[in-house]
C-alpha cells in the first residue's frame, strides 16, 4: 500500500515549515520601526521618563530648530525604558554591563544623573557660551547642572502632599500641616505612597523627608507613614489618582502631576501643600551617554533644551507663540529670564524657584551615596514586610501608642553612618570595561558576583529581622 | 514499533521547535538562577525564599487560583449540566451567549470594576439612591474585601473553559450507565453522585487544572488592581533586571510549583480517565424541562450572564463617560475617549501589529498542528505518549516564565548573527525587535490548543477515505490536500480561531517582550495608555481601546463556536 505521505511531500512540508518560522523570525521583523531612516536623516535616541506629550512637543519643536540651524532632518526616537528614572538607570546599567551602545541621551527622570556620572555613563558636553552664560548654577541652593558638565537641569520641580478634601472631612481627618501628618496613626489606611524602587519621584520624596527632619527622625516618619499606608504604587501619578477617585486621603507627590490632577475630573476634591522650608527644589536633568552613536545630535539637542526655544515649551500653555502646540506640560523652566512677567496661570508665573530661599539641610552628596541602598532597605522595612508592619502599628494603636514600642517599631536597622558607608562600597554596581583584558575582566565579575550575594543576603537578613521584629510587637 | 524514517524527520522538526523556542529558553533561566561562574548554588533560591513577602506572594496566589476555580466550578457546573441534560427553549442561544465572558480580557474589566466599586463608584452610588447610606460612609468595597476585583474578574473570564470542559465531558457519558442506576431505583440526585460526577471528573480536572494554573500566574489582572503581592507581579517587577539571579531564582520557584502541580493533577486522575472513561454508544436523550424548570434554568443562565457583563458594561460606559463619580450612571456621554484613542500614534500600528502577530503564530501552528496531528493519530511508534505529553507542556507554562527566558537567552546568538554580517540589526533583542520573539511566544504558548483540536480531526476522520484515494491513484500529497486537509478544515479552523484571539489578548509575553511603543500589541498599548504618566484621562481611554479588542474579539469567537459547536471543550482539555 501506498503511504500516505511520502518522502516528497515530507520534505515540501519540512520546508514550509521552516519557512513559516525563518519568515517570523526576520521577514516580519521589517515592520514597525524597523526601516532605515533615508539618506540626509539624522539620528537620535532618547531614553526618558518623560511622557508622551512631553516627547511629541519636544520631537517637533527640537526638529524645526535642527533644520534651521543645520539644514539637515533628525528622527528622534524614544526607546521605551519601561518606567521613570529608576527604570532607566537599571536599564542602562544592563546596557553597559553588555556593551550594547545604542542610546544618546537620558532625559528626564530626576535624581539619577550624580549616579551615572560616577558610574561614568555620562560623557561631559558644554554648550555654546551664552547659553551656560544664561544658566544660573545653582537655584535655592542646588546645583542647576554638574559643575563637570556632564548633566544639565533642563527643569525645576518640587514635592509636597496632595490629599483629598471631602474624604478628609467625611471621615473626621485630621487637617494636612505637614510631612508629619501621613504619619498621624489617625491616617490608618488613608495614605498612598510611591513604590521607591519603582518610581523616582517616591525616592526623592523620601530623601527629602530624611534630610529634613534628619536621619533618625526621617526614619520613623518614614515607617509611621508606611505603616499608615493603604498600598504602594509602581508610578509617582498613581498617588494623585487613587486621591482624586478616593480610595486615599494623602500622599507625597511631585508638584506637576499635583497640578495636572487638580484639574481633571475630581480634582474639586484635592488640595496640595508644599511644606515650607522642609522640601526642596531639585533639576530634572538631561545628560548625554558615553559612547552615544549619534554624539553631535545629542549635543544640538541639549543645547537647543537649554535654550529659550526649548524651555518656552515646559512653561508657556497650548498653542501660545513660541509654546508647545498640543498640551501644556505645566513645568517650571530652568532659564530666570522665563518667570519675568510670566502669565499667573503658567506654571512659571506661581512661584519663582530663583527667589526662595536655599534649602540649607539638603546635601546631595548623602543622597547620591545612598540612592541604591536606601531603595532596597525601605524594600525590605517597609514595602516587602507591609502586612507585618501594618499589624504591629494596628497593635500599637490599640494599646495607646507606648513609646517604648513604637520607639521600637519605627527604629532603622543600620546607622546613617552604615548606609552611607554600605552605599559606596557595596551597592555601588561594577560595571566591566568592555576592552579589560580577559583575566581583568574574570577579576571584575567575580568581584561584581560577590557584591551582589552581600546585596543579596544583607536584603534578605533585614527583611527576616524586620519579619520576626514586626511579628513581635503585633503580638 | 520503529518509527519510520519519515516519522523520524516530523518529530525531528517539531522536537527542534520545541527545543529551541521552549526547553531551551527555560533551561537559560535555571542557569542563570542556579549557576554562577564558581559552580551551582541555591543560594539564590534559599534567599528569594526565605523573604516573607514571597512567600506571601506565593501564599496570595494559591490563594487566588483556589478561589478562582472554586468560584468558576459554582458558576460552571450547573449550567453544563442543563445545557448536556436538559432540553428547554432558547437553550442554543444561552449557551452560546455564555461564552461571551471570554471576549474580555480581565486586564481591562478591572477598569470599570474599579468604578463599579469605588469609594465614589456604582454600588455606592446605587446605596445612597435608596438611602441605605450616605456620601460621607461611602465604602471602599476593595478594603473591605482585597481579594475581590481580581477574584471576580478571574472566575468570571474562565468560568467557560470548565463550562465547555463539562459540557464535553458530559456528552461522553454513556447514558446506558445512568439508564442502569435508574432502573435498579437509584433517586436521580443519587445518579448524578455515584455515577455521572464520576464519570465527569476526568472532564473537570482537565479544564480546572487549566484554570487554576491561568489564575495562579496572571499578571494583567492583579497588576491592573495594584495587588502587587502575588508571584506573577513580583516577577514582573524584576523584568528590569532580567540577568539578576534573584529574579531568575523566582522565576525558577513558580516554575516548579506550577510543574509539581500539573504533573500531580495528571498522574492523579490520568489513571482515573483510563479506568471510567467509557465513550457514549448512543446520545443521551435530554431531558425536557417543565415550565418551572425552564424559568430555573433561564434564571440560571441569565444570573451568570448578567453578573459576566458587569465588568464589559462597565467598561463600555466608562469609554464613554464625561464625569462619573458620585452617580450610578455617569453624568454625560461623550466619544472624545475613543477619539483620543484612535489618535493615540500608536494605537492603530499596534493594532495591526497584534493581528500580525497572531496571524504569524497561528500560521506556525497550523502546519506544525497538522504535521503532529498526523503523526500522533495515524502513525504508531515508541515514544509517541511522550511525544504528546511533551507538546502539550506549553499548556502549563506561564507566559511570565517562558518571556523571562526569552529576555535572557537569545540576545547574545543575535549580537553573532549582527557580527557575522547575517542580520542588520539584533531580531532577536527585545529593545531593539521583539516581533520574532513575540510570534514565537504565542506560538509555543498556544500550540497545545491548536495539536488538540487537529487530533480530534484526524480521530474523526476515517482513514479509509485516505486509503481509497489512494487506491484510485491519487499521489500521497494529492490526497493529503484534496482528503485529508479538507476534512480535518472545520477543526483546524476553529483551533486557528481559538488560538488567534487569545494570541491577540495575550498579556504577559506582550508585557514583557514589546519594550519598544512602535512594536506593541494592542494590549501593551492599553497597558501604556493606562499607565501613562501625564494623561489624567489614561483610564478612559484604556477603556476605549478595550471595547475595541472586546468587539474585535467577540466576531471571532463567534465564528469560533459556529465552526466547532461542542467540540470547542476539546481543545481546553489539559
Amino acid at each position: 500500500m501506498k503511504r500516505l505521505l511520502g518522502w516528497t511531500a515530507a520534505i515540501k512540508l519540512a520546508v514550509i515549515v521552516l519557512a513559516a518560522i525563518g519568515l517570523a523570525a526576520a521577514g516580519l521583523s521589517g515592520c514597525g520601526r524597523g526601516q532605515e531612516p533615508a539618506a540626509g536623516t539624522d539620528m537620535l535616541v532618547i531614553y526618558s521618563a518623560h511622557g508622551e506629550e512631553v516627547r511629541g512637543e519636544f520631537t517637533l519643536a527640537f526638529q524645526a530648530w535642527y533644520k534651521t540651524k543645520t539644514g539637515r532632518t533628525v528622527e528622534v526616537t524614544w526607546p521605551d525604558p519601561g518606567g521613570g528614572g529608576t527604570q532607566i538607570l537599571k536599564r542602562l546599567e544592563d546596557k553597559f554591563r553588555s556593551g550594547r551602545y545604542d542610546i544618546d541621551l537620558a532625559f528626564g527622570g530626576g535624581p539619577i544623573y550624580d549616579q551615572m556620572k560616577q558610574l561614568g555613563m555620562l560623557q561631559p558636553y558644554k554648550p555654546p557660551a551664552d547659553v551656560l552664560a544664561a544658566l544660573p548654577p545653582k537655584v535655592a541652593g542646588q546645583p542647576l547642572y554638574d559643575p563637570d558638565f556632564t548633566w544639565y537641569g533642563t527643569a525645576i520641580s518640587t514635592f509636597g502632599l496632595i490629599y483629598n478634601k471631602t474624604l478628609i472631612r467625611d471621615k473626621s481627618l485630621p487637617e494636612v500641616a505637614g510631612w508629619e501628618t501621613p504619619a498621624d496613626p489617625r491616617y490608618l489606611g488613608w495614605v498612598g505612597l510611591g513604590d521607591a524602587g519603582k518610581s523616582s519621584v517616591a525616592r526623592k520624596a523620601y530623601e527629602i523627608i530624611l534630610q529634613a527632619y534628619g536621619y533618625e527622625r526621617g526614619m520613623v516618619l518614614l515607617t509611621e507613614m508606611a505603616a499608615n499606608a493603604k498600598e504602594f504604587y509602581v508610578s509617582a501619578s498613581e498617588v494623585p489618582r487613587n486621591c482624586a477617585q478616593g480610595f486615599i486621603a494623602v500622599g507625597p507627590c511631585i508638584d506637576f502631576y499635583a497640578f495636572r490632577q487638580m484639574r481633571s475630573e475630581g480634582g474639586k476634591n484635592l488640595g496640595v501643600l508644599f511644606p515650607s522650608g522642609l522640601t526642596v527644589i531639585t533639576p530634572d536633568p538631561i545628560g548625554i551617554l558615553k559612547n552615544a552613536p549619534h554624539r553631535d545630535v545629542a549635543e544640538k539637542f541639549v543645547e537647543f533644551v537649554l535654550r529659550p526655544e526649548g524651555q518656552k515649551l515646559w512653561s508657556l500653555p497650548a498653542g501660545a507663540p513660541g509654546g508647545p502646540r498640543k498640551y501644556t506640560l505645566d513645568r517650571m523652566p530652568v532659564l530666570p529670564s522665563l518667570y519675568e512677567g510670566a502669565a499667573p496661570e503658567s506654571s512659571a508665573g506661581q512661584t519663582n524657584p530663583f527667589t526662595v530661599a536655599p534649602a540649607t539641610f539638603y546635601d546631595p552628596a548623602k543622597e547620591n551615596d545612598r540612592q541604591t541602598i536606601l531603595v532596597d532597605y525601605l524594600r525590605a522595612a517597609l514595602v516587602e514586610n507591609h502586612e507585618g508592619l501594618v499589624n504591629a502599628w494596628k497593635a500599637l494603636i490599640a494599646a495607646g501608642m507606648p513609646k517604648d514600642r513604637v520607639a521600637e517599631l519605627t527604629r532603622p536597622l543600620i546607622s546613617e553612618d552604615e548606609m552611607l558607608r554600605l552605599g559606596r562600597e557595596v551597592w555601588t554596581p561594577i560595571l566591566i570595561p568592555e576592552d579589560a583584558p580577559p583575566n581583568k575582566k574574570a577579576d571584575l565579575k567575580m568581584k561584581e558576583e560577590e557584591r551582589l550575594r552581600q546585596r543579596s543576603d544583607m536584603e534578605a537578613a533585614w527583611s527576616d529581622q524586620l519579619h520576626r521584629r514586626y511579628e513581635k510587637l503585633a503580638k | 514499533m520503529r518509527p519510520d524514517s519519515k516519522t523520524w524527520l516530523l518529530v525531528l522538526l517539531v522536537v527542534a521547535f520545541l527545543g529551541l523556542f521552549f526547553f531551551y529558553p527555560i533551561a537559560s533561566v535555571f542557569t542563570s538562577a542556579l549557576w554562577e561562574s564558581t559552580g551551582p548554588t541555591l543560594h539564590y533560591v534559599r534567599n528569594i525564599l526565605a523573604k516573607a513577602t514571597i512567600q506571601t506572594g506565593l501564599k496570595n496566589a494559591l490563594e487566588l487560583a483556589i478561589i478562582t476555580t472554586i468560584l468558576a466550578s459554582i458558576l460552571a457546573l450547573p449550567l453544563a449540566y442543563l445545557q448536556a441534560k436538559t432540553d428547554f427553549p432558547g437553550k442554543r442561544w444561552l449557551a452560546a451567549a455564555i461564552l461571551v465572558p471570554m471576549i474580555l480580557p480581565p486586564f481591562v474589566g478591572a477598569i470599570g470594576l474599579k468604578q463599579v466599586l469605588g469609594p465614589y463608584g456604582v454600588l455606592n452610588a446605587a446605596l445612597v439612591d435608596v438611602g441605605l447610606m450616605t456620601w460621607a460612609q461611602a465604602v471602599d468595597w476593595f478594603r473591605v474585601f482585597p481579594l475581590v476585583g481580581v477574584v471576580v474578574l478571574q472566575s468570571l473570564h474562565l468560568y467557560p473553559i470548565l463550562y465547555l470542559n463539562v459540557v464535553a465531558g458530559l456528552a461522553n457519558v454513556d447514558p446506558s450507565l445512568e439508564d442502569a442506576a435508574r432502573s435498579v431505583g437509584a433517586s436521580p440526585w443519587r445518579v448524578f453522585w455515584r455515577v455521572t460526577f464520576p464519570l465527569i471528573m476526568p472532564a473537570y480536572f482537565a479544564g480546572a487544572v487549566i484554570v487554576f494554573i491561568w489564575a495562579l500566574t496572571d499578571l494583567g489582572t492583579p497588576l491592573m488592581f495594584n495587588f502587587r503581592e502575588v508571584i506573577a507581579v513580583q516577577i514582573y517587577d524584576r523584568v528590569s533586571e532580567p540577568s539578576s539571579p534573584e529574579s531568575n531564582a523566582l522565576v525558577v520557584i513558580l516554575l516548579v510549583m506550577v510543574v509539581v502541580l500539573y504533573w500531580g493533577a495528571k498522574s492523579l486522575l490520568g489513571r482515573q480517565a483510563f479506568g471510567m472513561m467509557s465513550v457514549a454508544t448512543r446520545a443521551s436523550t435530554p431531558e425536557r424541562l417543565s415550565g418551572k424548570g425552564t424559568l430555573v434554568a433561564w434564571l440560571l443562565f441569565g444570573g451568570v450572564m448578567l453578573l459576566a457583563l458587569v465588568p464589559h458594561l462597565s467598561v463600555i460606559l466608562y469609554s464613554l463617560k464625561t464625569e462619573w463619580q458620585f452617580t450610578v450612571l455617569p453624568a454625560g456621554l461623550t466619544l472624545e475617549h475613543h477619539r483620543a484613542a484612535l489618535a493615540q500614534q500608536w494605537t492603530l500600528p499596534s493594532i495591526w501589529n497584534s493581528v500580525l502577530y497572531s496571524a504569524a503564530a497561528v500560521g506556525i501552528n497550523l502546519v506544525l498542528a497538522v504535521w503532529l496531528g498526523y503523526v500522533l493519530v495515524r502513525k504508531k511508534f515508541i515514544g509517541q505518549g511522550l511525544l504528546d505529553a511533551i507538546v502539550m507542556l506549553p499548556l502549563a507554562m506561564p507566559g511570565i516564565v517562558l518571556a523571562f527566558g526569552y529576555l535572557n537567552c537569545y540576545a547574545n546568538w543575535g549580537d553573532r548573527l549582527v557580527e557575522a554580517g547575517l542580520w542588520q540589526q539584533n531580531y532577536l533583542y527585545p529593545q531593539t525587535n521583539p516581533v520574532a520573539l513575540l510570534i514565537l511566544a504565542y506560538a509555543v504558548r498556544r500550540l497545545p490548543f491548536m495539536v488538540r483540536s487537529s487530533v480530534a480531526g484526524f480521530q474523526q476522520t476515517s482513514r479509509t477515505l485516505e486509503e481509497a484515494a489512494l487506491s484510485v491513484g491519487a499521489s500521497p500529497s494529492t490526497t493529503l490536500r484534496k482528503i485529508t486537509v479538507p476534512l480535518i478544515a472545520a477543526n483546524l479552523a476553529a483551533g486557528a480561531i481559538l488560538v488567534f484571539s487569545l494570541s491577540m489578548l495575550e498579556v504577559s509575553d506582550s508585557l514583557i517582550l514589546a519594550q519598544e511603543d512602535a512594536f506593541n500589541p494592542i494590549t501593551r498599548t492599553i497597558w501604556r495608555i493606562y499607565s501613562q504618566e501625564y494623561s489624567v484621562t489614561g483610564e478612559a481611554v484604556a477603556s476605549a481601546l478595550g471595547v475595541w479588542a472586546m468587539v474585535f474579539l467577540a466576531v471571532t469567537l463567534i465564528g469560533a463556536s459556529a465552526l466547532m459547536g461542542k467540540r470547542l471543550g476539546a481543545i481546553f482539555r489539559a
